[in-house]
């Protein structure tokens, strides 16, 4: 057992994450529904850990493009397609994993039964029948009819981050959370001045705009299991299928605790590895820890900003990188707009690119030693690569000289070439691209 | 009650004010001098009642405030002795302070009016005409593009419309 910061007890490798945050008061119905939701909520990580076996079945995306001809449905995202006897067999993933999904069901069914909030009764009922039936939609679209509870769970297949041939098939995954209203009020004042403005699009026929409604909040977690507890984020947009962002509308959520578990693991011994004394005098821990989940946030809301509607057709497994990294660029960019209105300042921007520089950092070094999170890198070492080939990041006796000027424009720069791939880049643009700045050998 | 923004007002020597955003300091003034005051005053008294002072939280709580009200009394003063106004009508030959512009800014359209640096509020798309993009885009026609610079941002903002 790990812990650390808030008390995160987190088995070495198991995808378990729970945190002990400092919560609101909360009746003794809500602390016995949080009860409930925790333990179904523990339920996913055996799943994930099946699913993540399976995912790894030697099935190629050529075999995958072969067997959709007969029948599309292999593609779904709710779909485990399997070789046996050299037949391609799609099973959906309520049931395959029906065994496992049952039980987490009938946690979500009580929970439904005891809260007093209504809404949220019917919420955690469809849930609990998407589940095991696969109506994963209805939740979705009740979700975003419903007035939000101060409990906030997302349960079920979601993330597409683990499918490296098409990003499409989704992970099973939970979050628990409770919403803290104090921050989730800032994160909707910067929301909201964010998403007041229009973004030209780079070609406006293929990107279809998410204005209808953008939901946000800061979580205080509770609770990551499966996909979210190997990965920790700590930001996310849901959902990932745009044709349920285009019917119901998004929601962006961030997570304090995961937050400070990224500064604490990630961000701060970076930091202290890759730049000078001096440099880090400028930039305490607070800065960098409000600067981290700033650009989260900023990338997160950039994202509605991004959905081009052929974008996965057309860039396939290279989709992820290119599309989590020009979210983050962008987001920058809106952060360079907020600036020059006096909305943010020049320190806030710069913890921001610090923040993310030393994500970069990070992750290119641990996937060196963990092939899993080689195309998360990707992205880092695009931005780093892509920095230091403008001059805009320089490394001297293994130390990183950042120079915000130039690192600004070349953002602008990169954002273009992104966006370019987004709206109307083949896989093989995108491939080239990556070999030309997504190397992750060239950085030391 | 809008709340007119003085966190940088210590180090102006003139603000501007539109009439409205002056109707607001004022009643502003009169309400934390004639009404707060007097609330702070009665939960101070009411948290010596509990006792020790030095493990008190309502009576620290009560002090916090009352020294934030002073504040703020103190900053609403200061713009009351040196403000402008802001007159209503304005010109739409080129960007004053009260105009509400349109602009491209690095594939941004967006729209905001220019306000003294008190009343800005981005929420509510009031922007000061002290930030770079205020200071850029006074003067600007129609049409024309301005630079827009901090020592690490630096966009062209064109002007498409003066309202």
């Amino acid at each position: 057992m790990q812990s650390i910061g808030d008390k995160i007890v987190n088995k070495s490798n198991y995808p378990l994450i729970e945190f002990n945050p400092k919560l609101p008061k909360l009746t003794q119905n809500q602390k016995k529904v949080l009860k409930l939701l925790v333990e179904a909520g523990k339920l996913i990580a055996p799943v994930y850990l099946k699913q993540e076996n399976q995912l790894k079945n030697g099935v190629s995306s050529r075999d995958l493009e072969k067997a959709a001809k007969d029948n599309p449905e292999i593609m779904s995202p709710f779909i485990m397609v399997e070789k046996v006897n050299g037949q391609f067999k799609a099973i959906p993933y309520h049931i395959k994993y029906a065994d496992f999904l049952k039980p987490i069901s009938e946690k979500l069914d009580e929970a439904s039964k005891i809260t007093e909030n209504k809404e949220f009764a019917r919420f955690l009922k469809l849930k609990a029948k998407a589940l095991l039936d696969g109506s994963y939609e209805d939740p979705v679209a009740f979700w975003f009819k419903m007035k939000p509870d101060i409990l906030d769970i997302t349960i079920g297949p979601f993330e597409h981050h683990d499918d490296r041939l098409f990003f499409n098939k989704a992970s099973y995954q939970c979050w628990i959370g409770v919403v803290n209203a104090e921050t989730t009020k800032l994160l909707n004042y910067y929301k909201d001045i964010v998403l007041s403005v229009r973004r030209k699009a780079l070609l406006p026929d293929e990107r279809f705009e998410n204005y209808k409604e953008v939901r946000a909040k800061i979580d205080d977690a509770v609770l990551f299991s499966g996909h979210m507890a190997r990965t920790k984020f700590v930001g996310v947009n849901m959902p990932m299928n745009l044709n349920w962002v285009e019917k119901y509308g998004s929601e962006v959520t961030l997570f304090n605790q995961v937050n400070n578990l990224r500064l604490k693991e990630q961000i701060l011994p970076t930091f202290s590895k890759i730049f000078s004394s001096e440099f880090r005098e400028g930039f305490s821990s607070k800065d960098l820890r409000i600067g981290n989940i700033s650009y989260i946030a900023l990338h997160e809301f950039a994202h509605n900003d991004l959905y081009y509607k052929n974008a996965a057709k057309n860039l396939q497994d290279l989709l992820s990188p290119i599309y989590e990294l020009a979210a983050t660029v962008l987001g920058f960019r809106m952060a360079g707009s907020l600036l020059l209105k006096d909305i943010i300042t020049s320190k806030q921007l710069e913890s921001m690119i610090i923040a993310f520089t030393c994500r970069s950092f990070y992750l290119v070094e641990k996937s060196k030693q963990d092939k899993y999170w080689a195309n998360y890198a990707i992205g880092g070492a695009i931005f780093i690569n892509f920095m230091m080939q403008t001059g805009a990041i320089k490394q001297l006796k293994g130390l990183v000289i950042p120079n915000f000027m130039k690192i600004f424009v070349s953002i602008q720069d990169l954002s273009y070439a992104l966006e370019f791939l987004l709206s109307s880049g083949t896989r093989k643009n995108a491939e080239s691209f990556i070999k030309k700045y997504g190397q992750l050998s060239t950085l030391s | 009650m809008t709340k007119i923004n003085t966190a940088f007002t210590r180090s102006i020597k003139n603000t501007y004010l539109t009439p409205k955003g002056l109707v607001e300091a004022k009643a502003e003034l009169a309400f934390l001098k004639k009404n707060k005051r007097l609330e702070i005053a009665e939960k101070i008294h009411q948290a010596r009642q509990y006792g020790d002072l030095t493990e008190n939280s309502e009576y620290d709580s009560a002090m916090e405030d009352q020294a934030l009200t002073e504040n703020r009394i103190s900053e609403l003063e200061n713009i009351l002795k040196n403000f402008k106004v802001i007159a209503e009508s304005q010109t739409t030959d080129f960007v004053v302070i009260g105009s509400t512009v349109k602009i491209d800014m690095d594939g941004e359209i967006d729209e905001f009016t220019i306000v003294g640096r008190v009343e800005a509020d981005p929420s509510k798309k009031r922007i000061s005409n002290e930030s770079p993009l205020g200071i850029a885009l006074l003067g600007a026609k129609k049409g024309e593009a301005v630079e827009v610079a901090t020592p690490i941002v630096k966009y062209k903002c064109k002007v498409l419309e003066i309202k």
